[in-house]
């Protein structure tokens, strides 16, 4: 066994950093290449080539006003790239989260954050109600679902000044905190007529359609900075998966970290949910499959979650777009094609991943 | 460490506290449903009694004077209400305490096999696609639906955990994956449809006691009751899974094939259920916990005390959607969520750690 020289360990070691280090880099290749893949995929027939030559003319500045150009630069483009960096925020988010909990099941949403969004729309959609004066229809809704959002971390934040709060406590202050505000927003489309219950859920399932220059040029500057400040946590949150104990040893100190990068990991799925609605299955799942690639080692993890969760989510978009004229949610083509995969891969893998 | 006496006198006293839970919670539960039967038709508590016990006891009034009335109004239409909220009550909680302790996980409820997502599945496939698994008359094609289609993820969850050495926590993540797929599968259904459809399907999944009748309680009943029984026979077991599954071996106990038989019957109880009631949250979640705030985590009390707490739960939840339905209609599934995640919070940020309670 290789392993039992320390040459043969150390060349192990360089090895699997090496293919961590390819995973990372065939999925960068596969996001661009998914990306011009998707944007000459959909109802209006264009070539590859020819959305292409649309993209690079526009990115220079030569857009024409034509009709295919109109498709390409304002529908197609500000769709996809919405979709690689939602996919990307809720798969780090998600691998952040399933760190810090200490639990394979958790995900963005854990702490509450797609509850609080779905009631803050559906107080905007149902009742026309805006927690900031003088907004009205869509700009209501994603302020209300990123301001609702964001609430029960804080809640979190604030019981923590309390209590030392462990990752158990917090998971169920969690759920708590979710059921407690579903059951409102619940009751609000109970009491909802047909046609607005109707907006609502179609809300909370989650499209990329509604995607637009004006959204991309708030999304992609916050989604990335805060990406990049995760990502420097990547090594004090290695440390934390030992248990608090040994990450006290280590020098971190785990109730800090843990709230830093919760608000961290809140503020990146606000941005993505109310501009998206709850996009579900990408956080919780993206991440365990890069695992069985790349294993637990989070400054590798990180960044390859990104990736993987932008092509995942593009993927699964381009696939709604092209099976239904009317285009399907993503959120459910991804459940659907997601669920059974990682129902696969929980039986196939090899070695012990999830803690 | 307490002397000989004091050890009798704490054992003496957590007995006490156990039989006093259980008394209390029971008189508690009769009195709502005193309260729930007299509610709406101007009629006292103690009459509401009274007409019970006579009714049971066969006696018959002259056809529409004031008594029969009053007696067909309770019989037909608050008593079915009342039955089925205490048979589902008892049988979710049941399930929610048998699931928290064969998965090890004190967040489980008896949907977490995904069996809520099934139910839905085969509820909304009739209510908005006019589809029926088995023709079994038009009228029960909903309920059927949904009973055959809550039995399916647990199925296949226990056909891969045979080919897979399955924790629990793989079993919930294969939960969790299955119950994604049938939820896209029911919110493809759902945005598709119209928005009548839509209301209609929205509402089931919310979970009501509205409109129960007697024909919806022998089955849930029947099913109900045997597999209390069958989770109090086994709690013993359940207590040696508490200790470890190593340990739960040691002591000659089958973990994988006993957690396999626990989900079968926790499967077919919340089915039973689900099917009539649809998803009612949170009866099954949290009346174990508190059950075992109070008295302490020993399943052959927990599962009989915890099902007369989600019995009074329901009855009381569905009492108060009665009370204020007077303006609009609130399901029963509304009304648990709002009240009970409070006390959810309240349990959960006041855990004492170390009381050995999880």
């Amino acid at each position: 066994m290789a392993h039992e020289h320390v040459y043969g360990f150390v060349e192990k070691y360089c090895h699997e950093n090496h293919r961590k280090i390819v995973f990372t880099i065939i999925c960068l290749i596969l996001a661009v290449f998914v990306f011009f893949l998707t944007i000459s995929i959909g109802k209006y027939e264009l070539s590859f080539g020819e959305s292409y030559r649309i993209f690079v003319d526009n990115l220079f500045g030569n857009g024409r006003a034509t009709t295919e150009n109109m498709i390409v630069w304002e529908y197609r483009v500000p769709r996809a790239l919405m979709g690689i960096f939602v996919g990307a925020s809720l798969a780090v988010g998600g691998a952040v989260m399933q760190n810090l909990m200490m639990n394979p099941l958790a995900e963005p949403y854990t702490m509450g954050i797609s509850s609080g969004a779905f009631l803050g729309a559906v107080l905007s959609i149902t009742c026309g109600i805006s927690i900031i004066p003088f907004l009205g229809g869509d700009d209501a809704t994603v302020l209300n679902a990123f301001i609702l959002s964001l609430a029960p971390v804080f809640l979190i934040v604030a019981i923590s000044k309390f209590r030392k709060t462990t990752p158990t406590t917090m998971i169920l202050c969690g759920v708590a905190i979710m059921y407690a505000f579903s059951s409102v927003s619940t009751m609000l489309m109970v009491l909802a007529d047909p046609e607005h219950l109707s907006d609502a859920y179609s809300w909370r399932v989650g499209v990329l359609g509604k995607a637009s220059w004006d959204s991309l040029m708030l999304v992609i500057p916050s989604m990335t900075i805060l990406i990049a400040i995760l990502l420097l946590f990547a090594g004090k949150i290695n440390t934390m998966s030992i248990g608090d104990k040994g990450a006290i040893s280590l020098g971190t100190d785990p109730y800090r970290t843990r709230l830093v990068c919760l608000v961290l990991v809140a503020l990146l799925t606000a941005f993505a949910v109310s501009f998206t609605g709850t996009i579900g299955f990408v956080g919780l799942v993206a991440p365990h499959i890069v695992r069985t690639f790349i294993g637990s080692n989070n400054t590798y993890l990180l960044p390859a979650c990104a990736g993987f969760g932008g092509i995942f989510l593009l993927v699964m978009d381009s696939i709604a777009k092209v099976i239904s004229e009317t285009g399907l949610p993503v959120g459910v083509i991804s459940a659907m094609v997601g669920g059974p995969l990682f129902i696969y891969i929980l039986v196939q893998r090899k070695r012990r991943i999830w803690y | 460490m307490p002397d000989e006496t004091g050890l009798v006198e704490a054992y003496r006293h957590s007995l006490f506290l156990k039989v006093v839970f259980i008394i209390s919670c029971f008189a508690a539960l009769m009195l709502v449903i005193g309260y729930s039967l007299a509610v709406g038709q101007g009629i006292t508590v103690s009459e509401s009694y009274e007409i019970m016990m006579k009714h049971l006891a066969g006696e018959a009034y002259p056809l529409r004077s004031e008594m029969w009335w009053k007696d067909y109004f309770i019989w037909n239409n608050v008593m079915p209400r009342v039955a089925v909220g205490i048979i589902g009550g008892c049988g979710l909680a049941a399930c929610g305490a048998v699931m928290q302790s064969i998965m090890s996980n004190p967040l489980a409820d008896p949907y977490t096999t995904g069996i809520s997502s099934g139910a839905c599945f085969g509820a909304v496939a009739s209510l908005i696609a006019g589809v029926s698994f088995a023709s079994l008359g038009s009228g029960y094609t909903t309920v059927t639906n949904a009973f055959i289609g809550a039995l399916v993820p647990t199925m296949i969850v226990i056909l891969i955990s045979r080919r897979i050495n399955a924790t629990p926590a793989t079993l919930i993540l294969i939960g969790v994956a299955i119950s994604y797929f049938f939820n896209a599968a029911v919110t493809l259904m759902m945005v598709t449809a119209t928005a009548e459809d839509l209301q209609a399907a929205y509402l089931w999944q919310v979970g009501t006691l509205t409109g129960m009748t007697w024909s919806s309680v022998p089955l849930m009943l029947v099913i109900t009751a045997a597999g209390s029984a069958v989770a109090m026979f086994f709690s013993k077991n359940m207590n040696l899974l508490t200790m470890g599954e190593n340990s739960a071996k040691s002591m000659g106990l089958d973990v994988e094939q006993f957690r396999m038989l626990c989900l079968i019957m926790v499967a077919v109880m919340t089915a039973a259920i689900v099917s009539f009631t649809g998803i009612l949250g949170f009866v099954g979640l949290i009346s174990p916990h508190i059950t075992r705030l109070v008295i302490g985590s020993d399943n052959r009390v927990v599962i009989p005390a915890s099902m007369i707490v989600g019995a009074l739960m329901l009855v009381s939840c569905d009492l108060i959607s009665r009370l204020v339905s007077n303006i609009t209609d609130i399901p029963v599934g509304v009304v648990l969520s709002l009240l009970c995640s409070p006390i959810f919070l309240l349990m959960v940020t006041g855990l004492k750690r170390g009381r050995g309670v999880y």
